[in-house]
């Protein structure tokens, strides 16, 4: 097992400019006839945060200090990962005419999908910054933990989404459940509230959703403006590790069977 | 930059029949609640069936082999044992040298992309570095006559001209190893001309080609070697001016020319 992971490595080594390629094409055919292009990268997220940002603290007057940056670091980190699921779920399925007549190494297919992600939320990353500083927020010194985070939260996401991209081929209907699964997840992680506005009874359904982890660290890093506790890197790295150990695992026993089940 | 060379011991290929894989978990649920009929008989149908059934085949450098038989034979199905589509089921695979599978025309292009982009794309999946390609990018237009298409997206591309775009892509850096898979379907006559002469400068680079066609004249024009395949078997082999005549009898309907061992078990 740790042999063949090894060996995918070297693999994904060799398909680099694969790889390149097939985020490449991604990117292109994104925005591909869009007066805009690539800027509705920055105008998306920026969008979704004003328009969030004023139901929540106008129509239904919340009052959470910062709210904008308690938004800016929920979204950043639920858009990546809904997405990403999402779009990788679905990567065997689509690259079908692919995968029966061509030799990749399958763990390109829902990796170049969830870098492509990875982009947007580096697009967004900036965007909502240029927003947080037009508003006159100050860039906070915690911000240097943000590199880290995301890998952690990279890799959690890979491990989902090869799961799930794999379920998908055997049950095409996985795709339908992950659609209603992300809306429930939506409304028991703490995007759009604080942790502290939850019913104390009902907060260990928090502590059962994985991305919460995940989330705590950028609320930390963005909101509180302070570095994430010990127990809080180790908590996402331990669900990171965890994630990614069942991805594989997952690859390792389906990867030469995918081809006869599209 | 070592020998090219492929070694195939005892490979076998077993697939399901297709009827018994199910995409849903309602399938898959109801078949356990309420098992079809030959499970509550205890009858088991035959659920695999040998797509290919102990090959063995060597083949070096300057090896080109022609693989011949019916429809069903599995010469598709080895062709992709050996472009590494389809793991064996048992047996082993052992290959050295860089190989181009043209198994179909242009089967990774991606219909959004331009000629120019997927030739990247597709290129580097046959293992050719993107800056090679940026050196080739004139001779492949050319060669292919997309002059002033190639930056149109390949949706937009007759047959004919997707088909010269994917057979000048995987013959313009001369690969170690090429697969073909009947790959004049559908061009038009003086381009396939312009493709058999690339083809013969190919033959005599001394590499391995192998090349399943339905038309005998390609094998004899350009293989040294034939295989002979019937029901997942290897039935026969030799050069193509011993195969192909009996071949021709064999499809004539003469029996005992070529046998094969029941397999569907």
């Amino acid at each position: 097992m740790i042999l063949r992971a090894n060996q995918w490595i070297k693999e994904v080594y060799s398909f680099r400019e694969v790889l390149g390629h097939m985020l490449a094409r991604d990117l292109k055919v994104k925005y591909k006839n869009t007066a805009l292009g690539y800027l509705w990268s920055l105008l998306n997220p920026i969008l979704q945060l004003t328009l969030l940002g004023t139901v929540f603290s106008h129509v239904v007057k919340w009052q959470t200090k910062d709210y904008v940056l308690f938004l800016f670091s929920g979204l950043l980190v639920w858009n990546f990962f809904s997405s990403s699921l999402i779009l990788a779920s679905n990567c065997y399925v689509e690259s079908e005419h692919f995968i029966r007549k061509i030799y990749l190494p399958k763990l390109l297919f829902p990796l170049s999908k969830v870098m492509f992600r990875m982009v947007d939320f580096l697009f967004s990353l900036v965007a909502l910054s240029l927003v947080a500083m037009a508003m006159g927020y100050t860039l906070r010194p915690t911000m240097v933990l943000i590199p880290p985070a995301t890998v952690l939260l990279f890799f959690f996401t890979l491990g989902v989404s090869v799961v799930a991209s794999v379920f998908t081929v055997y049950f095409r209907d996985v795709q339908y459940l992950i659609n209603v699964g992300l809306q429930m997840m939506y409304f028991i992680t703490p995007i759009l509230y604080p942790l502290s506005m939850m019913p104390a009874h009902l907060r260990w359904v928090l502590g059962a959703n994985p991305l919460c982890a995940f989330l705590t660290l950028f609320q930390r890093i963005i909101y509180d403006g302070v570095a994430p506790t010990a127990f809080e890197w180790g908590m996402a790295s331990g669900i990171c590790a965890l994630s990614l150990f069942c991805g594989l695992v997952v690859l390792f026993f389906t990867e030469h069977k995918l081809v006869f089940r599209l | 930059m070592s020998e090219a060379r492929i070694d195939l011991i005892n490979v076998s290929i077993k697939f399901r029949r297709y009827q018994l894989r199910s995409n849903n978990f309602k399938e898959m649920v109801m078949r356990w609640i309420k098992p079809p009929q030959w499970v509550k008989e205890g009858k088991f149908v035959q659920h695999y069936f040998y797509g290919l059934k102990d090959i063995n085949l060597s083949l070096r450098e300057g090896d080109r082999l022609g693989i011949i038989g019916h429809n069903g034979a599995g010469k598709s199905t080895l062709l992709k044992v050996l472009s590494r589509v389809y793991k064996p089921t048992s047996g082993e695979l052992k290959i050295q040298g860089r190989v181009a599978p043209l198994i179909e025309i242009g089967a990774g292009f991606a219909p959004d992309l331009s000629g120019r982009e997927n030739v990247f794309l597709n290129g580097t999946i046959m293992g050719i570095p993107t800056k090679k390609l940026h050196e080739r990018m004139n001779s492949i237009v050319d060669f292919s006559e997309l002059d002033g298409f190639i930056d149109t997206p390949v949706k937009y591309y007759s047959t004919g001209m997707y088909l010269r775009l994917a057979f000048t892509l995987a013959t313009e850096v001369i690969p170690d190893i090429l697969i073909l898979d009947e790959l004049y379907a559908g061009g038009d006559a003086t381009f396939v001309e312009k493709g058999n002469r690339r083809l013969d400068k190919f033959v005599h680079s001394s590499k391995i080609l192998i090349l399943v066609a339905h038309q005998l004249e390609y094998i004899q024009r350009f293989c040294n070697r034939v295989i002979v395949m019937e029901k997942g078997q290897i039935v026969g082999e030799g050069t193509p001016d011993e195969m192909i005549p009996r071949y021709k009898a064999h499809m004539a309907g003469e029996a005992g020319v070529f046998d094969a061992k029941e397999t569907c078990q």
